[in-house]
């Protein structure tokens, strides 16, 4: 039988060879392991735009029935209209009263986790550094009409009453407090 | 009838010898074996590319015919692909050495994994299954692509075969006469990754697409820097087999040091800040470092590195041109200052705004935002505008002289380098390889390689003009005098005076010959010719016969 020639052998590794290919799959395992963590963060907002997007979906279906006369639910989500103004005795809703229905324990949304904090608001006043628990919250802004066009935001009071046609925004506060839209609806 | 059998059976054998010829035989240089491994590599990358897509609902919803369409083409390419190699399976003299060289086919792992790639299609097709899963097999396709770099990578292995695996990486990332294909395919698979990065880097920074694309990009991102962190590995790893690193810790951390390996860094560098330091900060907008990735792409193009070297070496005159520059400007902003002030304080309110107005101005830019009302302002801004086309053409003027010089000069030592290899008359292959990579590395194109090799020798007397050897226009002359030029043996009288051993190697030809000659001719017919005054002189009659006397004896 013909022998291997010997001179056309690879030469054997070194214990370099070896390092080499250990930091090889050293920096494979940490890069994993690092994207790994990126990925669940970017998957957890990815969530949390999920839940503004329910809410959306919500809010646009709101607006149609609204529309079409039909029935709001919940009942304290349903806007005055200018007739209902006029009337002194009319008692308005709430913007309060309609969001802690919505995300109250019998609420419509009461499924709705923060995806970023076990204990995490589910939707907060404001996207705040401050407070480290608005992480992963919805965050609902008025959008209020100006001369100009673009229209004024501004922040939701418990006590505003919800008008007909009232416009308003829905984001998310990412991990890095920054704002990221969702949409626009109209009550 | 055994007779019109046998000619069918060699009409069927010659046609797929045909087929085969034309569409697999790599040897065959009129056949098309590239082009049709290119079109099912395009096919396989396109059907990866559709794979990724279809897991974004988003896009596979609204376009869900068009990806079976899709799918329906790409497994109709891929199944003629199949039955074609199962046909000329007896002609591929990879198959053909057993009895059945259709079996050896099928069995052989790229038929397999040819097989499985479209196997789920069919499945689901034909049998009516809830096949879903199988259509992750799909991905499978993606081995497909192994069929064409196989071979480039027995190759590489065959010329490394004796070598170290450090010097097997060195020959991988540095172009080296044993690199081969393998050197090309890896730099084309880091310039591929840098323009999806780089792109990415871009689309993400569009709300609309990273709305839809966030967790993609995460997942690019994190392959990109698994791939940059991997070729920067194998780059410091390797490096000590140039011999200007050799040392193994030293050598090392000198090749860190170096401008393309600091970009490499800062190329992956956000990515693991970002992931590490998560907790304390918010480091996102390191993100926008990685569009430094773009830089590696300079390691691929010696222009940049000319571009710095010409900077470097003009820098005492750009440094003259930038000085009366930055005068200029500070003149113009006090006088601008001086002027305007007065009239304007909430435009001309200090000295660093009249700057910003001072260098639009004389940049030509002009956008128009702070502008001189007062008449002396004006007057100032008109000579400024005129000064400004001048003063700031010189830095670009300058470079571009000095950028076509560096080329001449390149150019130059390039045709030194000819000489010193046309000494011995002729270009070894190995010359010509490293005439090959310097033309590439100062974008030459082949013809001009030949010009100048083809100057180089007639300066070199190694060859005549055209206009010596052949009319002009003799294309056909002009290709044999150019094909054989390398081999040439009579050279010219400039080119012998300067190399005396040639010179005498030639004197022993010719006198070889003449012996020869002596030998041979008809002796009594010769001295007749050349007695003649008419035909020779003295000198040359008289030595002839000492010639053909001594050949005599």
């Amino acid at each position: 039988m013909k022998k291997p020639n010997a001179l056309n052998k690879s030469p054997p590794f070194i214990w370099s060879d070896y390092v080499f290919i250990a930091l090889l799959f050293i920096n494979l395992l940490v890069v994993i392991s690092l994207g790994r963590n990126i990925f669940i963060q970017g998957d957890k907002l990815e969530q949390a735009r999920k839940n503004g997007e329910t809410v959306m979906v919500w809010a646009n279906e709101l607006d149609e029935d609204f529309a079409n006369g039909k029935p709001i639910t919940p009942k304290k989500c349903t806007p005055a209209t200018d007739q209902d103004l006029k009337n002194p005795k009319f008692q308005a809703n709430t913007w309060g009263g309609c969001i802690n229905e919505l995300f109250g324990p019998a609420g419509q949304f009461s499924q709705i986790k923060n995806p970023f904090m076990k204990n995490g608001l589910v939707w907060a006043k404001k996207c705040d550094r401050e407070h480290q628990e608005s992480k992963g919250a919805l965050i609902f802004e008025r959008l209020n009409p100006s001369p100009t066009g673009s229209p004024i935001i501004s922040e939701f009071k418990e006590s505003d009453v919800l008008v007909s046609g009232m416009d308003f925004r829905v984001s998310v506060c990412d991990r890095g407090f920054i704002l990221i839209k969702i949409g626009e609806a109209k009550l | 009838m055994t007779d019109s059998h046998l000619s069918s059976h060699q009409k069927i054998s010659s046609i797929r010898r045909l087929v085969y010829d034309l569409l697999f035989n790599k040897d065959n240089p009129d056949g098309y074996s590239g082009l049709f491994e290119k079109t099912i590599v395009i096919v396989i990358i396109v059907n990866l590319v559709a794979l990724l897509a279809e897991t974004v609902p988003f896009i596979y919803q609204t376009r869900e015919s068009q990806f079976h369409l899709f799918d329906l083409v790409s497994v109709a390419i891929f199944t003629i692909e199949y039955l074609l190699r199962l046909y000329v399976a007896p002609e591929d003299p990879e198959f053909n050495q057993n009895k059945l060289p259709r079996l050896n086919f099928i069995k052989s792992p790229f038929a397999i994994i040819d097989l499985i790639a479209i196997l789920p299609f069919y499945l689901t097709a034909f049998f009516n299954l809830d096949l879903r899963a199988l259509r992750a097999l799909r991905l499978l396709r993606l081995f497909k692509l192994l069929r064409a770099f196989y071979p480039t990578f027995v190759d590489f292995m065959e010329r490394n075969r004796t070598r170290t695996l450090r010097q097997k990486v060195y020959a991988i990332v540095n172009e080296t006469p044993d690199s081969g294909k393998l050197h090309e395919i890896f730099d084309f698979f880091i310039v591929f990754w840098i323009i999806i990065s780089v792109t990415s880097v871009i689309l993400e920074s569009v709300n609309s697409i990273n709305y839809y694309f966030h967790v993609e990009f995460i997942i690019i991102d994190t392959i990109a820097v698994t791939i940059f962190s991997t070729e920067l590995l194998m780059r410091l790893y390797s490096c000590t087999e140039n011999p200007k690193y050799q040392h193994w810790l030293a050598g090392r951390l000198n090749f860190a040091r170096q401008w393309s390996s600091l970009i490499d860094i800062l190329a992956i560098a956000p990515f693991f800040l970002e992931s590490l330091l998560d907790h304390l900060f918010d480091l996102r907008f390191l993100r926008v470092f990685r569009l430094l990735r773009l830089m590696k792409l300079g390691r691929y193009t010696d222009a940049t590195k000319s571009l710095f070297y010409v900077i470097q070496r003009e820098w005492p005159v750009l440094k003259a041109a930038i000085f009366i520059m930055l005068m200029l400007v500070m003149l113009a902003a006090c006088l601008g200052y001086l002027f305007e002030h007065q009239a304007q304080p909430d435009k001309f309110e200090n000295i660093p705004q009249s700057i910003y107005w001072a260098v639009i101005t004389l940049a030509s830019v002009g956008y128009g935002d702070i502008s001189p009302v007062t008449p002396a302002g004006r007057a100032i801004t008109i000579v400024l505008a005129l000064l400004g086309i001048g003063i700031f053409a010189i830095p670009a003027a300058i470079l571009s002289s000095a950028f076509s010089d560096q080329l001449r000069i390149e150019r130059d030592s390039m045709k030194q380098e000819l000489y010193e290899m046309l000494e011995d008359g002729k270009i070894s292959p190995e010359e010509r390889s490293i005439i090959d990579a310097e033309a590439k590395r100062l974008h030459l194109s082949n013809a001009e390689v030949d010009r100048l090799l083809e100057k180089a020798k007639i300066e070199l007397g190694l060859v005549t003009t055209h206009s010596e050897h052949a009319p002009h226009g003799h294309h056909e002359s002009h290709e044999a005098h150019r094909r054989h030029d390398g081999h040439r043996h009579s050279l010219d009288l400039n080119y012998l005076s300067k190399h005396p051993e040639v010179a005498g190697e030639q004197i022993k030809i010719l006198l070889a010959q003449l012996q020869q000659l002596a030998h041979s001719v008809d002796h009594e017919r010769i001295n007749q010719y050349l007695s003649n005054k008419k035909h020779a002189t003295d000198f040359q009659k008289e030595t002839w016969e000492y010639i053909a006397q001594k050949s005599k004896k």
